[in-house]
Order: C-alpha cells, then structure tokens, then sequence
C-alpha cells in the first residue's frame, strides 16, 4: 500500500511536469504570453527539465525554449548566459531524433538574432554537432540543422567560413538531392546565405558541386524552392565573371526566363536579380543574354510587377545597356525604353526611380539615335522635373541629372530640346544651348521652327556670364540668325522702341 | 687681373697702389670673390715672377674663365682699360719697357683673336643654326606632302575597312532584326507557357472543387428526393431540377465509419520546423469516444433493428428443395436438351408431296398494316360490336383502390425529365 502511495507521489510530480512544460510551449507559441513568461522566471524553470529523466519533458522543454528564444533577442540571450547551449550540443549527438529537432530549433533560435549571439552559439561547438546531424536519417533533424546553421552564416564572412570549416557544404548539396520539398528549401536557402558574403565562399560552394543540382531545380512547380534556388545561384554569380560564367554553363539560360513569368512575385523578382548579376560582369555575357532573348522577357517582367519586385530588371537593362551602344540599340530595338518610362512616372519610391532614371540614362548616352529614342517618350521633362522637385531624394537628383546631362549631351533632337528650354536650371539649359549651337548652324528648317516655337526669345532672355560656356552658345547661336530678329527679341526691346518714339523729330 | 699679375713683379710697396689702382678699376667691374681670387693667383706669383710659361698660362687660364663668366662687352671694355692701364704701370720698371710692351702685346693680341674666334664661332653657329631650321622645316614640309598622298588611299581603306567589318551598318540592322525575331519567339513562347499553367491551376482547382462537391453529396445523400415528398433542390416549381439533385442520385452514400486515426508524425515533417503544432507524441492506442447520447423514446436498440432489418432470408427445406422428383428434372433436362439441339424445324413427314399444298406464312412485317399496333396501346381487348346486347359499358360495383386511382397523377410532369 505504502509502496503505491510512494509510486503515485511521483507519478504526480511527473504529471505535473509533464503538464507544465507542455503548458509552457503552448503559450509561448502566441507572442502575447511571451513577456509574463519571461517575467514569472520562466528560463530558470525550464533549464533544469532539460535534465529531465522523461524524454518527452526533455523535448518539450527544448521546444518551449526554443519558442522564446525565437521571439526576441533579450530571450536570446538569456538563454546563452543560462549556459544552456552547451548540454543542449552535448545531448544532440545522443538523444533521438525529436529532441534533435528542438535542440536544433533552439540553436536557430539562438543563432538568427545578431552576429554576437551566432558566435557564441558557435562557440560552443554546435556547428561540428549541427554537421553530424546533417548526416541523419531523418529528413526533419536534416531541416532543422540546415535551418540552424542557414541563420548562423547569414550574419557576416566569419561566421559563415566557420560554418564551411565544419564541412557542412557538401552535406548540403547532398541535402539539396533529397526527395522533401522542404528539405531542399533550406539547404538551397542555406548555401544562398553561405555564398552571399565573398568570392571564396562561392568558390567552395561551387566546387562541392552545388551549381549543377541547384540548376536543376529551376524546373520544380514549388514556387518557395524557386525563390531560394534563383536567390543561391545569384550569391553565387554576382561576385566575379568566372563565377558567373559557371553559372552560364550550367544551361540555366532559357529555363530562367520562364521563371519571370511565374505568379509568384518573388520568383520573378529572384529571377530578374540572378540575370542582372549574371548581366553586370561584362559586354560578352549580356551579349549572351540578350541573345537568348533575355531582354524581351526582363522587359515584360517589369511590365506585369508593381514595385520593388521590378528593380533588378530595371538594373538589369542598365547595365545591358551601358556596355556598348550595339547592345543598347538592341535594348531599345525590344521596346524597353516605354516600361521604364511607365516606371519613372509610376512609381513612388525614391529609390526605384532613380534606378529608372540611371537605366534611361545609360541607354541613351551613346548616341544621337540613342538619346532620340530616349527623347521622343517626353521622358526627359519627367528628368527634369524630378531634378528639380525638393521632394526628391537626393541620389534620385542626382542620378536625374547625369541621366540628362548624358542625354542631352547627344541628343539632337529638337523638339524635345526645345520642351525642356522653358524650365531648365542654368547648368542643364548649358548643356541644352550647346545642343542647340550645335545643331542651328546647318539646318534652315529647324532655324525656322526655332523661331516660331519661341525659342529664339527664351534663348535671349537668358542671362549668362560673358565669357562663359552658355555664352559662347548663346553667340553661335546668335549669330545664325539676321540681326534683326535677335534684336527684336532681345528683352526690353519694346521700350527701346518706345524711347525711340519718344526721341524721334518728326519730319515736318 | 693681368695689371694685378704684373704688378706682382715689382717692388711690393709701389706695385701696391698700382695693383690697388687696377683692382679698384677692375672691382667696379667684377664681383669681389672673383677678385680675391686673382688676387690670391698674383700673391703667389711674385714668388715665381720669372716663369713666363706660368704667367702666359695663368692668362690663359684667367681668359678662358673670363669667356666662361662673363660677356663679351665687358671684355672689350675691360681690354681697353687694361691697355691704358699697362703703359702707366711699365713705366716703374727697371727691365726693358720693350720687352714687357711686346709680352703685352702679345698677350692682348692672343686675347682679341681669342675673342674674335669666339665672336666668329658664335656667328658660325648661328648660322648654323639658322640652315637647320630652314632644312627642317623643308624636309617637313616634302614629307607632309607625301603623306597627305599616301594618306588618301590611307583613308579610303580604313573607311572601307571600318564601314565593312567593324561598324557594319547592315550586319547591325539585321542584328537588329534578328533580336526582334527572336524577342517575339521568347515571348510567345513564355506566353503559352503562362496560359499552360494557368489552365492546369485552374483544372486542378475545379477538380478540388469538384471532389469537394462529391464528399458534400455523398455526405447529404439524404436530400435526395423520394416518389412521394419532393427533395430541397427538386422544387416542383423549377423546371429541371437541380444539379445537385443529379449529383446526389448518382452518389453513394458516406457509410458511418470512424473516421481514421491520423499518425502523428504525418503532419510533423512539414510543420514540426515551424513548431505551429504541438507535438503529438505517440501516446497509445486512442481512447474511446464518450457514451453518445441515446434517442429519447421508447425506441428498439438501434442494433437490434439493423439486425433484424438486414435479417438474411432462411429458407424452409420445401421451398429449398423442388416439388418436383428428381425423375421429374431428369426428364425435364432431356427436353430442354432436346429441344436446344433440334435445327431443323420441319419434321421429316413420310411423303414427299405433304408440303406441296402448304399455304404460305406471311412475315410480321408483310402481315401487318403499316405503323404501331394499336393492341396494346390503344385497346387490350378484342372488341366485336355485334355481339354486343346492350350499349352500355360495365359498371363498377366494388369501389376502386384510391392509392392506385393516384397513379401518373400525384406528381406535375415535371417530374419527368424531357
């Protein structure tokens, strides 16, 4: 008798265990309970049921910690001071695969908030844990220990080669070949973390293989894995041409067109940054792309997005377009110049505009036919205005003028000259007189019209430095014209008559 | 400095103001250093005031460094001076004046055509100079000349050249023209590759909507509706009925089988990294459901019904086994075999003119007139008005059932699908 009520004494006490820690994980699943845990002690309670005889307490445990770990980083930490990373390593080489899972929940926990936290997370030798765990059977343990290392090297160079040196790379790309969606997810996401921070890191994930593999998955329906695979093959190409021509062999290039057709947002947008990366590094593999017919489906691409996801095509018809003119000339021939037009005008983020407006720029700096493509959108007052506009932010102003200075500085087409006559600021109208005294002195025609649209008269009345630049211009272009018409057009010429009248001895 | 040096050789105190005199003279000429230099040159000299090698060299080398430093102006000056300064100092000589006037002489004449060289020389060079630039400019010039030849057939290659292969105008625009081309395969083909996804999303989703439907009829096969009480979605109003009224004709109905325990690890390979569900860890068989609640009423145990409804039939041993004997089915057996394997239909008749006057069958469709028979559809019986006594038709004595006076006409004709 004795012996039972014994025995039910701690049955009760594991019950209640038991009820507590699983308690304690359902509530720290909604972030609300999260502060009145942490404040009734919750840390120093669940560390030793870490301990805890039964293994179900023991991953129940794991798993709540690693719920408040995840939530913010004062948690976080709390959790590294408490020394529980270090037996939390030691069991995840022993126990079965649930407690695995949650000791590899909380390390992500742990690891994801800053570089500091990760470090000390790698301190305690969770990374040679984590790889061993790579190994495992089970493809949940394999998830949660590539999403764990994953956030660990996403901080910075270091921390990502420590990652490396516990030879996690090749489990990775092994990872990447299994079955599971989600699986592969990860890896793919994990190796695009590892190779974002430098060129030697790209080096080692390519030659464990991953490129080919990661080129294969492009075709997967699953629109998650697309995004991940599009964002690790463009860590990959944007850090040097060698690495981008690897990219190229792998034959990636008519398949990854149709992934910017795709109905998810990010898979286009993953999609268009991997051939930007790809386009940036030299004339011969944009020529590559544009080939391919690249440009056309880019183009369409920002046609159908709104936002932010448009910005890597814009960039990418940028820099198709500054590596020669031919390439241009092939950008503008695909019809490109109208959506980026739409997107200067749509658009009202800074940042994209500018983007827009340094694209536009470099397609028509090459030459007159260029900057007349460019021209006959009536894009360059929207450059103006948006160079003049306070709102704007600076780089936008910035990138606005130099798109025009560039322009113009080709541009022989004068009815779209003679638009931005009326507003331009002194070192644009520069630039926009120069064009003109370029181009007055050998066409009769285009005198007349200058004459007519009243562009003579607002040459007249601006006032320049003698000596200057524009005043020069302004003398060339005087001097196409008969004197009287300058004369007449010269401001204040009216009083000047009048005086005349005032003066004049009539002949009696 | 030659005063300076040949005032050295007389006596020191009258050689003094002398020198001092030429020094003063030549000191409003020359920098001072260099006149303490020379003055140095003399001191020494007096000691050696015989060799004349040394004085002549010593000229020589005062000379050469007056070309070096000097202009040629201040030289002629400077000789001139010297020589109306020499006769005043000879004249305190003891030696012959002849002598020292021809030394002097000497020395002034080496002087001037050591000046007049160098006078020459410069011009020389000069002039030399001048030849040069002439022939320089000349030699340019007949080259420039024959390079604007050769430049000519230059400049036609390279236009050639640059207009063929570099900047190839036409290679350009069908460049140009190919990029189009190819632009609009890429497009239209990534055009039909969208609406082919599109479609298949869209099939996959009616599909589910489809099977959705299925569950949802299958699981209210009870709407139906029966002969008598019309069902919700066959309304007698409408004029067909509804779908979903086919769809549950057509279904089987959902039998009430537990619905199967889901493993519990199903769901945790997708969700357990996301930690959305908690973990269900293997706890055991299920535990049974709580008693349901029981019908009010003094109904039969449910049981029991589906038993005794669903009772096999059982057979008494009569019914199972024939009235007749077995002799019976025996003999029953021979004629239906018989009659199966019989061909032939007329029988074998012992003489040969019997079919001879055999009158000929018509066929059905000979037979008959043209159209539907009306037996059967319009009458049942055979009517012979002849023999009719009265014309009045039977009258009913035992009132009729009325259920089956209800029959084809409790329902419109709406219940019969067109």
């Amino acid at each position: 008798m004795s012996q039972r009520q014994v025995l039910q004494v701690f049955e009760q006490y594991q019950r209640a265990r038991t009820h507590f820690v699983q308690a304690v994980a359902e509530l720290s699943a909604r972030p609300q309970n999260i502060g009145t845990l942490r404040d009734a002690g919750v840390m120093s309670l669940l560390r030793p049921l870490l301990l805890d005889v039964v293994p179900t307490i023991q991953q129940t445990a794991a798993l709540a910690l690693g719920r408040l770990a995840n939530y913010n980083d004062d948690l976080a930490e709390a959790v590294v001071k408490g020394d529980i990373l270090p037996q939390l390593v030691c069991s995840l080489s022993e126990q079965n695969r649930f407690y695995k899972k949650a000791a590899a929940f909380v390390l992500r926990a742990v690891g994801k908030h800053s570089p500091q936290l990760a470090q000390a997370v790698v301190e305690c030798g969770a990374l040679e844990a984590l790889a061993v765990c790579l190994e495992d059977f089970d493809p949940g343990v394999k998830e949660a220990a590539a999403w764990a290392l994953g956030y660990i090297a996403q901080h910075n160079a270091e921390l990502s080669q420590a990652v490396v040196d516990a030879g996690a790379v090749p489990l990775l790309v092994l990872c990447i070949q299994e079955p599971e969606i989600a699986l592969k997810r990860i890896a793919a996401s994990t190796l695009s973390d590892i190779s974002k921070h430098s060129p030697e890191l790209a080096q080692t994930v390519v030659d464990a293989g991953a490129i080919a593999f990661l080129a294969q998955m492009i075709l997967n329906p699953d629109a998650k894995l697309k995004r991940q695979v599009l964002s690790a093959l463009s860590q990959i190409a944007k850090h040097s041409v060698d690495l981008a021509e690897l990219v190229v062999e792998a034959e990636i290039f008519p398949v990854v067109l149709t992934c910017l057709k795709d109905s998810d947002e990010y898979v286009k947008k993953n999609g268009a940054t991997l051939i930007r990366e790809i386009a940036k590094h030299s004339p011969e593999l944009s020529q590559f792309i544009v080939n391919a017919g690249g440009v056309a489906a880019v183009i369409d691409c920002i046609g159908s997005c709104k936002g932010t996801v448009r910005l890597p095509g814009i960039m990418m018809l940028g820099y198709v377009a500054a590596h020669s003119e031919n390439l241009s000339m092939a950008v503008i021939v695909s019809k490109g110049i109208p959506p980026l037009c739409a997107c200067l005008i749509e658009e009202h983020e800074d940042h994209i505009k500018a983007a827009a407006a340094w694209a536009l720029g470099q397609i028509g700096r090459h030459t007159p036919e260029h900057a007349r493509a460019v021209a006959v959108t009536n894009v360059l007052s929207t450059l103006l205005s948006m160079y003049m506009d306070i709102r704007s932010s600076e780089d936008l102003q910035l990138k606005a003028k130099r798109a025009l200075k560039n322009i113009l500085q080709k541009c022989t087409d004068l009815p779209a000259l003679e638009a931005l006559l009326h507003d331009a600021p002194p070192n644009i109208m520069k630039h926009i007189v120069g064009q003109f005294s370029k181009v007055l002195p050998h066409d009769s025609k285009a005198r007349r019209l200058f004459v007519i649209t009243g562009g003579l008269k607002k040459v007249q009345e601006i006032k320049a430095e003698p000596g200057s630049l524009l005043q020069e211009y302004i003398n060339t272009i005087n001097n196409c014209f008969p004197e009287e018409i300058v004369r007449y057009y010269s401001p204040g010429y009216s009083e000047m008559l009048l005086e005349r009248v005032e003066n004049y001895q009539p002949v009696l | 400095m030659v005063a300076v040096a040949s005032g050295g050789r007389g006596e020191y105190g009258r050689a003094r103001p002398a020198g001092g005199e030429a020094v003063a003279a030549a000191g409003g000429v020359f920098p001072q250093e260099q006149v303490s230099m020379l003055v140095i040159y003399s001191i020494q000299d007096r000691q050696s005031h015989r060799k004349k090698t040394r004085r002549v060299n010593l000229l020589e080398l005062l000379c050469n460094f007056l070309m070096r430093s000097f202009c040629l102006c201040f030289l002629a000056h400077f000789c001139t001076c010297f020589l109306l300064v020499l006769p005043n100092l000879t004249q305190d000589f003891d030696r012959s004046v002849d002598e020292d006037r021809k030394i002097a002489y000497k020395a002034a004449v080496k002087i001037q055509s050591w000046f007049r060289g160098c006078r020459v020389r410069a011009y020389l060079r000069y002039l030399n100079k001048m030849a040069i630039s002439i022939q320089k400019w000349w030699r340019g010039y007949q080259s420039r000349r024959y390079f604007r030849k050769m430049i000519k057939i230059q400049k036609r290659w390279r236009g050639y050249y640059v207009r063929k292969y570099t900047h190839n105008y036409y290679a350009l625009k069908k460049y140009l023209e190919a990029i189009s081309l190819n632009n609009e395969i890429v497009r239209n083909e990534l055009q039909e590759y969208t609406e082919m996804t599109e479609k298949e999303k869209k099939k996959k989703d009616l599909e589910k909507k489809e099977k959705e439907k299925k569950y949802k009829a299958r699981k209210m096969h009870y709407l139906l509706s029966t002969e008598q009480i019309a069902g919700i979605y066959n309304s007698p109003f409408r004029k067909s009925p509804d779908p979903m009224e086919l769809l549950l004709r057509q279904s089987k109905p959902l039998s009430h089988r537990r619905q199967q325990v889901r493993s519990p690890f199903t769901y945790e390979l997708y969700d357990w990294p996301t930690c959305k569900r908690p973990p269900a860890f293997a706890t055991g068989q299920p535990l049974p459901p709580i008693g349901k609640q029981k019908p009010q009423g003094p109904f039969r145990d449910t049981a029991e019904v589906l038993w005794q409804r669903y009772k096999p039939l059982e057979p008494t041993l009569r019914v199972a086994a024939s009235i007749n004997s077995p002799l019976e089915k025996a003999r029953e057996e021979m004629k239906r075999e018989e009659w199966r394997n019989c061909i032939h239909d007329n029988e074998f008749l012992p003489f040969s003119s019997y079919h001879k006057n055999e009158k000929y069958d018509l066929s059905i469709h000979a037979s008959e007139k043209t159209g539907q028979e009306t037996y059967g559809i319009k009458h049942f019986r055979e009517v012979q008005p002849n023999k009719w006594i009265a014309g009045k038709d039977f009258q009913t004595v035992l009132p009729s059932i009325v259920l089956f006076e209800k029959f084809g006409k409790t329902y419109s004709k709406a219940g019969q699908i067109v």
